[in-house]
């Protein structure tokens, strides 16, 4: 059984709904983003201008689609209304002493009969807030009454039918009685609104009115009186008919919100303007207010304030003003974003405040591999190995961004020496210097037999040194004239005085103390035959070690060292750390793996005791990260262990273990932007901080740089803030880490209405390839239309390099790196596109065009091109072919030499035609696939094709006699709208015996035949189909072996298809890639079991990773652990965890299998330690939920109940292809069943997170 | 296409809306499979179909030859033209169970172990599938026109239609007859379509006559030959001997259908139109699944050798499929896989479904091109 792990590493950050009301106190005015299943609280700072999260982000147990505040007149807070994508409503209330989201109602709403409506439901809310309606059925209205007094306050009513079958939008009148207006549309296109008395039993007509056709927005004004707002117009309705009405500029409206309820609306259309409707007793007028981020909703915050939520770009928030500016200011933090091109407009009554980075929509993305990183040191920027490129946003703001996990260092000085071991930096001020304080930087390298000392001046010293530019550019660093410093031995430590006007160097025979000049001023030595071995040396402080004898010296007045206090130790020392936070213990690590606290000035055993680490401890660090206080401790193994330390340094209160790497662990604290984080370094070197968004947990973001094995911070530098000294492979650098943060996201933003379609990296010629469909002029100057355009540009700068572009009403639609296609070139790029000429409903013929780059004349030529009769869904490269996905069928293309000469020269003009003379793209192979292959992957001979409405369909590639033949293997028989597919590479040889998790009794009663025979077996093809209901299936095929016996006696037998998993992500994954985001690193504790195979993008702008879990057993252990997790610990809203991740599509609805939610399996970290005990045993349901209770409301029997009903309709399990599912785990003991600890647990969650 | 799949990945076009399209447009293309047919099993008229509900996969047809055959549609054999054909995996032969024309035949919906057939013979049997044998039988005392069991397994009434003025429910649990609800006047197609909640007492809801009391005398009146819930339960479909075909709601009490539509059955190349209004209504299917997402059609059979395709909500006429050389009986929808079968008073099953659809492998071109030297029509390049 190979579970499939799946974890959003950029999670979506499309805004699917959002309100504004007083939800968390009657002075806060708060905004609530809903993006996807999260809620985000925030206060709006008026005088900043600027939200302020309150508390950490919520999950919801559905994708949320509507949310409304509610504001009952009896309540001094508003409650807050979310319904789920899956017909769920909850109200939430914020508890202010707990900082938590109370569930005060919640349920579902369900009809036997009646069909669900297309799209997503419609809502309202009363303007007194004593109801809501939903329309979630065609024809079928569902009204809540809502009851502010108590507990669970909202009270379901009967359902009504409506005539309205085509309901598109409605609203309740503000008046006395309930009264709902319904705008519906006809068979024939006629759009009409009608209202409703909303009685407890039935709901009676009132009036009816017909409105404009394009009308789509229904708000209440008061007095019986609706505003209708539609494409083109906007018009007051009553029970008399229509009352007036103004025409505003065409366009879709996306949002409206209220700015002062029934006076002044404000509407934001499809094309990103903003207007505002103001209704006054003379009339309706529409008043421009200017651009702003195309809105998927809107929520006035009062004072001005509004936010513009998008779903296909950053959001904003702006500030409305009454006048005019000519020259807005952009806000700092909006300078350099994508959305600056677009608010910078003049003439706007929109002031930008803050702007929201978002992917959505990911409509492509690629993965640079090999080749990536050619421009590493050139500066910053550009496409590094490892990093993601996607294409996002449409319309207005589209932009390529580039997505790198871990922590980036741009390097800022490559020093001339090698054979480092170790560095320090210390910055000296001159004291003794008449007037200005001259400050010097000084490095120390330690060498295997001999120091060096290199030193730049800051500004300020009048010297032959000058500043950064001439620095980075010459690397020129004087080296110290040999004065005082020890340069014949290797330094064991080295660090300034607290005055800043002495160094200390720490040898082996001696401790020197240093002036500014580097004078030796001061000496202590060693006792003769006791070398010292380890020192550590933090301001005045000097700690020394020879062997197992420890001694303090002090530095007296920068002139004099002297030994305060000596002590033994039973063991030998390895390593020493005195930076404590309160200068009153030093952490000395002996060679027998004890590690002590000893206090200062006396060195006596502090209270503290460190429990054993198995190791010896060869790094030391005491810091306070976060609030908290750790003992941190880095092992010759490559183990990082984190101590929390009570407040009293008296005890251990947490003691977590990770595996960085597998050499010896350097820690070194550095401020990075006001922040202190951790710096380990080994072989996989990572930074540590703590999270804010996740309790203060230390979180590790890995080092993107080579192996780095020593680190120094150089502090108080001027002119490099924030720099680190660096070894790695023994040479000496500096460089300046990027905010920390584990996924570093960088927005390249195009001009509007070029946003690209398709990406591919080409690591040849370290470009980047995009095609997207531009509005504008031809080249030739013909009337403005959509014209495909192919482009390149370059992985640094992101510059357009060269272009193609298409014929009239040909459009791009797929794109692929062709390197591998027997070109004897490189840099070459295959395009596939269609066209649709007019009259036409579908593509008729399309064209597959290979460019290359040419790097050497810097041009882009069109080498080959072939026409085929439909549109190019799909292009892959397969075995130096092609492989193309032309309408309905699969076509292999392949390069070869001409049989006929080509009949025009190559043009050698400008337009970048330039045919192979001797060379040509033909079709080898051509095979019936399905209705249409839109997507397709390789994996090994196997060809796996996505169909637009008939799942996935499997061809293997054999050649016989010279003869290439797509010979149909297997076809899954489920209509299933697939929008991406991928191929799983087979499981590791030694995780083969594995996969199988071991018997437990007979919980898991269904056994699985399939898995057990062919199925099970490593022979088979894998891949995941992403469908276009958001949910996620892996299937498997028996193997090449397994159907060789069949196909010898029956070539055109289709053998039949496994289905593995079924998932619900709730959104569409638009692409699914091959690669990882972080870099194969061997853990010694899973080797191998966890592997990150594929990114998927999705529709709302999420990246995550796909990883196979090839252990069974962890696997189970996995899955009992994301049960207890949805069972014990209570969302908001308490909607059912098993039917958010339900499998669902029009076909069909069953439980989820095969995969694991690693979004709620990663939140186990961020459990308090009672809580994760609980969760991991299991069988204190009740205990734990009451414990939990302040992170949710209390589940009472009637939810129980509501749960238990649900999930009896799921009893019969589902059969699929004679392969039943798991019967899905109840709430278990793991440590009983499973028979592992919690740290095993703990441990095996952290290196889960590591894999994004 | 292209262009609907690109704006669904950029989000500006929904899912949703995306899928209506397409299917539309991939319904509209339903034509004769090339590479599937069914097996001939039966010798006389084949008057009911049913395929299961739970896998899709086992499809059942009786007539009037009194054999009822059970074939398995994933398991095909190669003929000589390279097309699968489906063999029957297991039948009951002839006047082993029932002695006379089986009228009609269904699921159970929850599982496949089990089906029921009505017959004129006067019974409704009820059937083991996987032995095969009968497991209980209702005589109702005069022949059996139609049954239909739940549509969700929920219950286990089976209402059964015979030549009496009245409807009776027949009892899976107990074996007997649980309710009877009056129906028409004996022996008169009335043309009305009757709704009742058999939960209540006075159970009959409404009757519904639309246009056809407009007609004085009874005799003129056009006898409902078909019925057919929507698959929401919201609506009902009825379908009349003289090609009108009527969508009503059932949540509220409707005057007028929400569609009133007449199907033309001509197909152009002149095949006589001839009616058979027997006593056995003509079948007809829904075809609402995630392939044809938001699309509702069904099929109509017409009396002559066509079947028609019809979209519920709007009551356009989408297509007229002719494949049969005998008047259509009834007609079958495979949820999921996009195929249609149909059969007629020529003993035929047949299989529809979207050319695109078909996979032909090498030897299939090959024994195709051989057959039909026209190939090659893709072109030079594909």
């Amino acid at each position: 059984m190979q579970y499939q792990y799946v974890v959003s590493a950029h999670k979506s950050s499309a805004v699917s709904a959002c309100a504004s009301g007083r939800f968390t106190s009657p002075q806060n005015d708060n905004l609530i983003v809903a993006r996807g299943n999260r809620l985000e609280i925030t206060c709006l700072d008026k005088a900043a201008g600027a939200l302020t999260p309150m508390g950490s982000e919520h999950r919801l147990n559905g994708h949320i689609a509507h949310l409304f505040a509610l504001q009952p007149a009896d309540r001094p807070t508003a409650l807050l209304l979310a319904l789920s994508a899956k017909q769920q409503y909850a109200v939430l209330s914020w508890d202010a002493a707990s900082g938590q989201v109370v569930t005060e109602g919640a349920g579902e709403i369900s009809e036997r009969t009646g069909r669900r409506r297309e799209g997503r439901s419609l809502a309202a809310v009363d303007a007194q807030s004593r109801a809501f309606a939903v329309c979630a059925y065609q024809g079928i209205v569902h009204v809540f009454a809502v009851d502010a007094r108590a507990r669970r306050g909202v009270r379901a009513a009967p359902a009504h039918f409506i005539d309205e079958v085509r309901a598109l939008d409605m609203c309740f009148l503000a008046g006395d009685t309930l009264e709902l207006a319904v705008l519906s549309e006809d068979a024939e296109g006629a759009r009409r609104v009608r209202a409703y008395a909303v009685g407890a039993e039935r709901m009676e007509e009132l009036w009816v009115c017909a409105v404009d056709a394009a009308a789509t927005h229904v708000v209440a004004l008061g007095g019986g009186r609706l505003l209708v707002v539609g494409d083109d117009a906007v018009s007051v309705v009553g029970s008399g008919g229509r009352v007036r009405g103004v025409a505003r500029r065409a366009a879709r409206v996306a949002a409206v919100a209220w700015v002062e309820r029934g006076a002044r609306l404000l509407v934001a259309d499809s094309d990103g303007l903003l207007s505002l409707v103001v209704v006054r007793p003379a009339g309706v007028f529409v008043e421009r207010l200017g651009a702003a981020p195309v809105a998927s909703a809107l929520a006035y915050l009062g004072d001005g304030c509004v936010f513009v939520g998008s779903a296909c770009g950053d959001s904003l928030l702006a500030r409305l003003r009454s006048t005019p500016s000519p020259e807005p200011q952009l806000p700092a933090g909006l300078a350099g974003s994508v959305l600056a091109q677009r608010v910078a407009t003049g003439d706007s009554f929109i002031e930008p405040l803050a702007a929201f980075a978002c992917l959505a929509p990911l409509v492509d993305l690629c993965v640079a591999g090999q080749g990536a990183g050619k421009g590493e040191g050139g500066g910053n920027g550009g496409v590094a190995a490892g990093s993601v490129v996607t294409c996002s946003g449409h319309r207005t703001t589209p932009s390529i961004r580039v997505v790198r996990n871990g922590v980036g260092v741009e390097p800022l000085a490559q020093l001339d020496c090698d054979g480092v071991a170790r560095t320090w930096a210390l910055t000296l001020a001159d004291s003794t210097g008449s007037g200005c304080a001259q400050r010097r930087v000084l490095m120390v390298a330690s060498l295997a037999a001999a120091s060096r000392v290199l030193a730049w001046a800051e500004p300020g010293d009048h010297g032959e040194m000058a500043g950064r530019a001439e620095m980075a550019d010459h690397v020129e660093m004087a080296e110290l004239a040999p004065c005082g410093w020890a340069t014949d031995r290797p330094t064991l430590a080295a660090g300034a005085t607290a005055s800043g006007g002495c160094a200390v160097q720490v040898t082996r025979d001696h401790v020197t103390l240093l002036d500014f000049s580097g004078r030796a001023v001061a000496q202590w030595p060693a006792a003769p035959g006791q070398p010292i071995s380890v020192a550590a040396v933090s301001g005045d402080a000097v700690v020394v070690a020879s062997g197992a004898r420890l001694a303090l010296l002090h530095v007296r007045g920068d002139a004099s060292v002297v030994c305060v206090s000596e002590c033994m130790l039973p063991s030998a020392v390895a390593c020493i750390d005195v930076q404590m936070p309160d200068a009153k213990h030093v952490a000395v690590g002996l060679w027998d793996g004890d590690v002590q606290v000893l206090t200062l000035p006396a060195l006596g055993r502090a209270a503290l005791r460190v429990p054993a680490l198995g190791a010896p401890a060869r790094s030391l660090l005491l810091c306070t990260l976060g609030s908290a206080c750790y003992l941190l401790v880095g092992t010759g193994d490559g183990r990082l262990h984190q101590l929390a330390l009570l407040d009293s340094f008296l005890g251990v209160r947490d003691h977590r273990c990770v595996t960085l790497g597998v050499q010896p662990l350097l820690l070194a604290p550095f401020w990075n932007r006001g922040q202190l984080n951790v710096f380990a370094a080994c072989d996989h070197s990572a930074v540590l901080f703590a999270a804010p968004a996740h309790r203060g947990r230390l979180m590790y973001a890995n080092v993107d740089a080579p192996e780095i094995t020593c680190a120094a911070p150089v502090v108080g530098s001027a002119e490099f803030p924030d720099a680190l000294c660096l070894v790695s492979g023994g040479r000496l650098w500096v460089g300046r880490p990027d905010p920390v943060q584990r996924l570093h996201v960088r927005a390249w933003p195009l001009p509007p209405w070029a946003a690209p379609h398709r990406i591919a990296f080409n690591g040849a010629v370290y470009a980047l390839a995009t095609t997207h469909e531009a509005v504008g002029d031809a080249a030739g100057g013909d009337a403005p239309g959509e014209f495909g355009r192919l482009s390149v540009l370059s992985a640094q700068s992101m510059g357009v390099l060269g272009s193609v572009l298409l014929e009239p009403f040909e459009m791009p639609e797929s794109l692929c790196v062709a390197d591998g296609l027997d070109l004897r070139r490189g840099g070459v790029f295959a395009m596939g596109s269609s066209v649709v000429l007019p009259g036409d409903d579908d593509a008729r013929s399309g064209r597959v065009l290979l460019a290359q780059w040419d790097e050497r004349a810097r041009r882009l030529l069109v080498v080959g091109e072939l026409a085929v009769l439909g549109a190019v869904y799909a292009l892959a490269p397969f075995r130096g072919m092609l492989v193309a996905a032309v309408g309905s069928r699969l076509l292999l293309l392949a390069w070869q030499k001409r049989t006929q000469p080509l009949a025009t020269a190559a043009s050698t003009d400008g337009s970048g035609w330039a045919l192979d003379a001797g060379w040509e793209l033909v079709v080898v192979c051509s095979q019936q696939a399905q209705i249409a292959a839109l997507s397709l992957c390789i994996s090994g001979d196997t060809i796996v094709v996505g169909d637009v409405l008939a799942s996935a369909a499997v061809f293997r590639y054999r050649e016989d006699g010279g003869r290439h033949r797509l010979v149909p293997v297997a076809r899954d028989a489920a209509g299933v709208w697939t929008t991406a597919v991928a191929a799983l590479p087979p499981p590791l040889p030694q995780n083969r015996a594995l996969l199988a998790p071991p018997p437990v009794d007979m919980e898991m009663s269904v056994r699985l035949p399939m898995f057990d025979q062919a199925f099970a077996s490593a022979e088979c093809t894998r891949f995941v189909v992403a469908d276009a209901h958001h949910n996620i299936i892996r299937i498997a095929v028996p193997g090449a072996t397994a159907t060789a016996t069949v196909s010898s006696e029956d070539a055109d037998v289709e053998g039949r298809t496994a289905v593995e998993a079924r998932w619900h992500l709730g959104d569409q994954i638009n692409v699914i890639r091959a690669g990882a985001l972080v870099m194969d690193i061997p853990d010694p504790e899973f080797p191998d079991f966890l592997r990150p195979h594929l990114l998927f993008g999705t529709l709302q702008g999420a990246l995550g990773v796909m990883a196979s879990v090839e252990n069974g057993h962890i696997g189970r252990i996995l899955d009992r652990l994301q049960t207890n997790l949805a069972h014990l610990v209570p969302t908001p809203g308490m909607w059912d965890y098993q039917k958010w991740r339900a499998y669902k599509s029009d076909q069909r609805e069953c439980m989820a299998f095969g995969v694991l939610d690693g979004d709620l399996i990663e939140t186990f970290l961020d459990l308090p330690t009672e809580i994760q005990r609980k969760v991991f045993t299991g069988n204190e349901t009740a205990t734990a939920i009451a414990a939990a209770a302040a992170a949710g409301g209390d589940p009472s029997d009637s939810e129980r109940e509501r749960k238990l009903e649900y999930w009896s309709r799921y009893e019969r399990v589902e059969v699929e292809s004679a392969c039943t599912c798991l019967a899905v785990l109840g709430v278990s003991n793991i440590a009983l069943k499973e028979n592992v600890d919690l740290d095993f647990v703990m441990r095996l969650v952290e290196s889960l997170t590591r894999l994004h | 296409m292209s262009g609907i799949v690109r704006n669904r990945a950029s989000g500006v076009v929904s899912a949703a809306a995306m899928q209506r399209a397409v299917s539309t447009k991939v319904l509209r293309s339903v034509a004769l499979a090339e590479t599937k047919r069914v097996s001939r099993a039966h010798t006389a008229p084949v008057h009911c179909m049913a395929i299961d509900k739970v896998e899709h996969r086992f499809l059942l047809s009786a007539g009037a030859d009194t054999s009822i055959q059970l074939f398995d549609l994933e398991a095909t054999q190669k003929t000589d033209t390279c097309a699968s054909q489906i063999e029957p995996a297991h039948h009951i032969p002839a006047e082993s169970g029932h002695t006379r024309l089986i009228s009609s035949i269904e699921w159970y919906a929850a599982d496949t172990g089990m089906f029921s057939t009505a017959s004129f013979d006067h019974t409704v049997r009820i059937w083991d599938a996987v032995e095969l044998t009968e497991a209980c039988q209702f005589d109702l005392g005069s022949r059996v026109n139609s049954h239909r069991m739940s549509a969700t397994g929920s219950h286990s009434l089976i209402a059964a239609a015979d030549e009496s003025p009245y409807i009776r429910l027949c009892d899976l649990a107990t074996g007997a007859f649980a309710q009877t609800v009056s129906a028409h006047a004996q022996g008169c197609n009335d043309g009305c379509l009757k709704l009742w909640d058999i939960r209540r007492a006075d159970s009959q809801l409404y009757s519904l006559d639309a246009g056809n009391s407009l007609s004085t005398n009874p005799s003129k009146r056009a006898a409902i030959s078909s019925v057919l819930f929507t698959e929401d339960g919201c609506r009902v479909v009825s379908a009349r001997s003289d090609h009108r075909v009527q969508v009503w709601s059932v949540t509220n009490f409707p005057i007028e259908p929400l569609v009133d539509c007449h199907i033309s059955i001509e197909t152009g190349i002149g095949s006589s139109a001839f009616l058979s209004p027997g006593p056995i209504g003509a079948s007809m299917t829904s075809a609402v699944d995630g392939t044809t997402a938001g699309s509702e059609v069904m099929f109509i059979p017409n009396g002559n050798t066509t079947v028609a395709m019809v979209d519920i909500s709007s009551g356009q006429q989408v297509a007229l499929l002719d494949g049969h050389f005998a008047p259509t009986t009834c007609t079958a929808w495979r949820v999921g896989h996009l195929e249609l079968y149909t059969s007629g008073a020529d003993s035929e099953i047949i299989v529809w479904c979207p050319p695109a659809n078909e996979a032909l492998s090498d030897a299939q071109m090959e024994a195709r091109a051989d057959a039909w030297s026209d190939d090659d029509s893709d072109g030079p390049n594909n």
